[in-house]
């Protein structure tokens, strides 16, 4: 039967690409919620400085960029950002610019920043259908684009305007593992040295690099434990390797990495026991014996223990170093908390609580298993690589949130494993009632099933073939679905989730995933939005009414949407490489204001900014991070903070009149509460603890108030400068006090 | 006369309290000597009651000294004290085995039931807990007034923590010298040659368990339920295993980002049965060759998932209570 003048192979390819595009349009437009409701603009944290690092790429050229020193972050100390920073997001928008203003559609940078993420979500879908396809069959595949197009737990990663690193690198990490199933599958040098490039795209691009470099060895590694080793492998693993590993030490932030931290000596070791394994299976082809197996099974073993020690010795000996400190904490879950805190502090390194899996990933959670088992059925080499990817990440995910992103492909394609095997049993047609067919012969009847159903035939075959169990032949024989009723219930409930699915990932998107978080919406009482758009008020006020040179402090969350928006200096930034200077601005916030202010005009401050959210009751604000702030301090200046003295006796964390004298003394706790009181005429309500501030004034000496936005989320307060005739500021403060307030027995105290 | 009395009173009280006076307050040396005593009879610690704890505690001191306030009580029932008390033994035992110069470093130890009123005066209601005192003159003096306490949610219980914050303040090594356990050594070599012989033995039997692909299977969705369902989460906060309250239990947690042991164990149970009779549809249902008898299986497996789906749904709806969604129930 033709259609539109093509064959029936050509038809089924016309579809398949007509759904992906459909996926690759649905990917994309539901990515874009956050554009339609606020409008184009840079999302958090991260991305602001991504942008900015992009801007200066398309400004000025490539090898500016490379030898970018970033003098207005970590001031007095700036950052090489060149030599610190995976420079793959920000050339590929920059070659989309380029492209584009070459061929003159005067597209703004920040658009594209803007749109790549989506943009990069269609390709991943693209990957994933070539992956599964690899795996299972295009069915399969076209399944798994459609879920990971829409599946929440990448699309939290990557709306319209989340401009980061993983917004490109999950493509990348999909397109790797694609290229290398390719690779092995053939047993092609050209698939391994495209896996190769692929790897070192992703090696520019996203730290997570890491995972490829250890589960590709350990796929390897199970591959010859199966006794499964190949020319393939060898040929695949190889030039991958060599190919991948220098290409990926010519980005100067990875640099030597791959040959002296232990974070990739797996796939070191594995690529050294691949070349043993390769020259055994040599000589002992031309030997053409096997007396000598148990000798080369021995020597293998012995090169591998050999290799391991010599591992360890290395890094006892500081050659190799050991783990850092963000991977190791993936393995010692409690060593971030007591040695790293600022890694412990962010939420995104916290672990995975049941609710988010489902969250993000509603009913593929419990089909992954089930993929899982069905790649167990057949166990090719590239479904052994499928089971070790869903081990690994879904451990990963569930130390870290962060990390479901990793997660959310392999769950893709194993539930769309899942799924098109459903599917394949339920809608195949060919499946013969026997009873109404009964005069047909019995023989005809068995084998055409068995022809149909080569999948499970593994098993089935193999039971066939060995016909000495008649009992075990009996069971594994596959009749397939027979009555169009229980087609039609499965068919129809499955049809049923997969509608909720898409609703259920539409919601997530659009309620939890596709807020800018610079820009806030609340409800009004008649149900209209209502923008809260403080942030970037507060940003703007510093653009235009500080001088150039203003050094401005706050806490380093901070920092990048600083530089980025209101182009001033800051102290600290969300590179947190610096774990002392960021220790120095915490004991700032966390001390007197004496104390601060010294440490304030040694760093020469000269505009201080906290996040406020007590009056509008915005619970991310820096009070609430405030133990966090000491904790890290404490870290480092274990004399000056000490996180107990912020603590009621009874252990609470208060804010109110019970608050303990060291909290209300603290800079912070000033800078936050200055003048609340004031705003309700008597004592402040803070919205987000739910307390009543005391009564007394908040008297602040060093800093006065310079500007605190429409909702009082930023407040931001200048420094001032050392007194005229040499008082200290608190005395002066107190004497401008007692001048204002012209009250006589304030004079004679002043005395 | 009676103002004579009165005047002998007086005196009289006066002397007496001026002798009190002195001897609250004696002699540095005295003390030293005391405290070295007590800590070379009794393995290097020093066990105080109320009276020692406030003369030893008193300026000046010319030595430090950590002073843990516990309550090993089985009636107060403290187990992070149980815990900790051994530790800090040792703590002291390898200090003083180690040979410092005694005076740097004293450790004592003040039970609950010998030191009420220290209790009650620095209106402690936990237990245990841990100050250190350094010391006022000497060489080593430092001008601190209040006690450095030690935070156990921070360092934690183990000697080596313990040990690592004392070298810190004091600025010397304090080391932790873990007595070789020998009989606890002799049972796991023990054990360990015995598992090496029966795997040797019985290793034709392990050969087909470890080659079999339906153990790996097993270990692995193990693994994976585990891990989806939040046990890593369980594992780093420690969450109780369910929660009493007012003789009521509860299973679930309150808030999206946080759970009870057994929810997690709920949650992997639904999530298995619902893998399981997906399974069973793709695989076991196609293999019945009864018509009817495959009807009721197609029918069976696909209520169970339907089921269990909808009580994953209305388990989600617990946690948040915003969700839209429903199945069923």
């Amino acid at each position: 039967m033709k259609v539109l003048g093509l064959d029936a192979q050509n038809q089924a390819s016309l579809l398949k690409v007509v759904i992906l595009g459909l996926i690759a349009f649905v990917a994309i437009s539901s990515r874009l919620f956050s554009i339609i409701r606020f409008e184009s603009v840079i999302h958090e944290f991260d991305p602001w400085f991504n942008y900015r690092a992009t801007r200066r790429l398309v400004q000025t050229n490539f090898y500016e960029f490379w030898n970018w020193f970033d003098e207005r972050s970590w001031y007095p100390l700036g950052r090489v950002v060149g030599g610190t920073v995976y420079p793959g997001l920000m050339v590929t928008s920059a070659t989309i610019h380029n492209i584009l203003h070459a061929l003159n559609f005067p597209v703004d940078i920040r658009n594209i920043c803007v749109l790549l993420a989506p943009l990069f979500s269609a390709f991943t879908a693209i990957a994933a259908f070539l992956l599964t396809s690899e795996i299972k069959d295009s069915s399969a595949g076209l399944l798994a684009a459609a879920f990971i197009g829409v599946a929440p737990g990448y699309i939290s990663r990557s709306v319209a305007g989340s401009y980061d690193n993983e917004g490109i690198a999950i493509f990348l990490l999909m397109f790797t593992f694609y290229l290398w199933i390719k690779s092995l599958k053939e047993g092609s040098a050209f698939f391994g040295g495209l896996t190769a490039l692929f790897y070192f795209y992703m090696v520019a691009a996203w730290g997570g690099y890491v995972f490829i470099i250890n589960l590709i060895p350990l796929h390897a590694f199970a591959l010859i434990l199966m006794g499964r080793f190949s020319t393939r492998l060898y040929v695949a693993y190889s030039s991958f390797y060599a190919l991948g590993t220098l290409m990926s030490m010519q980005i100067p932030f990875v640099g030597f990495q791959p040959t002296r931290t232990s974070e990739h000596m797996a796939a070191l070791g594995i690529f050294g026991l691949l070349q043993i394994i390769a020259f055994v299976e040599l000589v002992r082809s031309h030997l053409a014996s096997n007396q000598f197996q148990i000798l080369f099974k021995g020597f293998i073993f012995i090169a591998f223990i050999a290799m391991f020690s010599a591992l360890v010795i290395l890094t006892f000996s500081g050659y190799i170093a050991p783990w850092t400190g963000r991977f190791y904490s993936l393995w010692d879950t409690g060593y971030a908390k007591k040695y790293i805190p600022i890694i412990a502090s962010v939420s995104e390194h916290q672990p995975t609580a049941w609710p988010s899996f489902f969250f993000d990933l509603e009913m593929l959670i419990f089909l992954f298993p089930a993929g899982i088992y069905l790649c167990f059925k057949e166990l090719r080499d590239e479904h052994v690589f499928v089971i070790l990817y869903g081990i690994t990440a879904s451990y990963f995910a569930g130390v870290m949130v962060r990390l479901m992103l990793t997660l959310t492909p392999i769950v893709c394609v194993s539930s769309s494993i899942t799924i098109s095997s459903l599917l394949d049993n339920y809608l195949d047609f060919s499946v013969v009632d026997p009873e109404t067919t009964e005069q047909k012969s019995v023989t005809d009847s068995k084998s055409k099933p068995q022809d149909k159903h080569k999948k499970p035939g593994d098993s089935s075959r193999s039971a066939a073939t060995s016909s000495k169990s008649e009992k075990k032949k009996k069971k594994d024989q596959f009749f397939g679905i027979i009555g169009n009723d229980s087609r039609g219930i499965v068919l129809l409930n499955f049809f049923f989730f997969l509608v909720i699915f898409i609703w259920h990932c539409t919601w997530v998107t659009s309620n939890a995933y596709s807020s800018p978080s610079i820009v806030l919406a609340s409800r009004q009482a008649d149900g209209s939005q209502y923008i809260i758009d403080d942030f970037r008020e507060a940003y703007y006020w510093l653009r235009k009414n500080t001088d150039d040179s203003a050094k401005i402090m706050s806490w380093w969350d901070y920092g990048y949407q600083i530089a980025g928006m209101a182009d001033r200096t800051v102290l600290v930034d969300n590179n947190t490489w610096n774990n002392t200077h960021i220790a120095t601005v915490g004991k700032a916030m966390s001390s007197e204001e004496e104390v601060a202010y010294e440490i304030m005009r040694r760093h020469d401050v000269t505009h201080v900014l906290v996040i406020f959210g007590g009056l509008l009751g915005y619970s991310g604000d820096d009070i609430n991070k405030f133990l966090w702030m000491i904790r890290i301090a404490e870290g480092v200046y274990p004399d000056d903070v000490k996180e107990t003295n912020f603590f009621t006796p009874r252990g609470e964390y208060r804010v109110d009149d019970e608050a303990t004298p060291t909290m209300r003394r603290s800079l912070m706790y000033k800078m936050s509460y200055h003048n609340y009181n004031e705003l309700f005429g008597g004592q402040g309500q803070d919205r987000v603890r739910g307390a009543k501030l005391p009564a007394d004034k908040i008297k602040l000496s060093t800093l006065e108030e310079a500007y605190t936005t429409e909702n009082w989320i930023v407040r931001i307060y200048k420094v001032k400068d050392l007194d005229n005739i040499g008082r200290n500021l608190e005395q002066a403060a107190a004497f401008e006090a007692g001048k204002k307030s012209r009250r006589p027995k304030r004079k004679q105290s002043q005395k | 006369m009676e103002v004579r009395k009165f005047f002998f009173i007086f005196l009289s009280s006066f002397i007496l309290l001026l002798s009190l006076c002195y001897a609250a307050k004696p002699s540095l040396e005295s003390k030293v000597a005391l405290l070295n005593q007590a800590s070379s009879q009794n393995l290097g610690v020093v066990e105080l009651d109320s009276n020692l704890y406030d003369e030893f505690v008193a300026k000046p001191r010319n030595y430090s000294m950590a002073i843990l306030l516990t309550a090993l009580d089985p009636q107060i029932n403290c187990i992070p004290c149980k815990e900790f008390d051994p530790e800090f033994r040792l703590v002291a035992r390898s200090w003083l085995e180690a040979g410092n110069e005694p005076s740097r470093l004293y450790f004592g130890v003040l039970d609950f039931k010998n030191g009420r009123e220290v209790y009650a005066k620095l209106g402690l209601n936990n237990a245990p807990t841990l100050f250190y005192f350094s010391p006022t003159t000497g060489p080593y003096a430092k001008d601190v007034s209040e006690p450095n306490k030690y935070e156990f949610n921070r360092h934690g219980f183990s000697a080596e923590e313990f040990a690592s914050y004392l070298s810190g303040i004091l600025g010397t090594q304090v080391p932790v010298k873990r007595p070789l356990n020998y009989f606890s050594i002799f049972i796991t070599t023990i054990l360990i040659l015995g598992a090496l012989a029966s795997i040797k033995l019985m290793y034709p039997m392990m050969e087909s368990i470890i080659r079999s692909k339906n153990t790996w299977a097993t270990i692995s969705l193990v693994v994976i339920l585990m891990m989806i369902s939040g046990h890593m989460w369980n594992h780093i906060r420690g969450p109780p295993y369910v929660y009493y309250q007012n003789s009521q239990v509860s299973y679930i947690a309150h808030g999206f980002s946080n759970q009870f042991g057994i929810e997690s164990q709920i949650v992997a149970v639904v999530y298995g049965i619902c893998s399981f009779s997906v399974i069973a549809l793709i695989h076991l249902v196609p293999k019945v060759e009864d018509k009817n008898k495959q009807r009721f299986g197609t029918y069976l497996w696909m209520g169970i998932l339907f089921t269990t789906f909808s009580l994953l749904f209305a388990l989600f709806r617990i946690k948040n209570p915003g969700y839209p969604f429903k199945l069923f129930i």
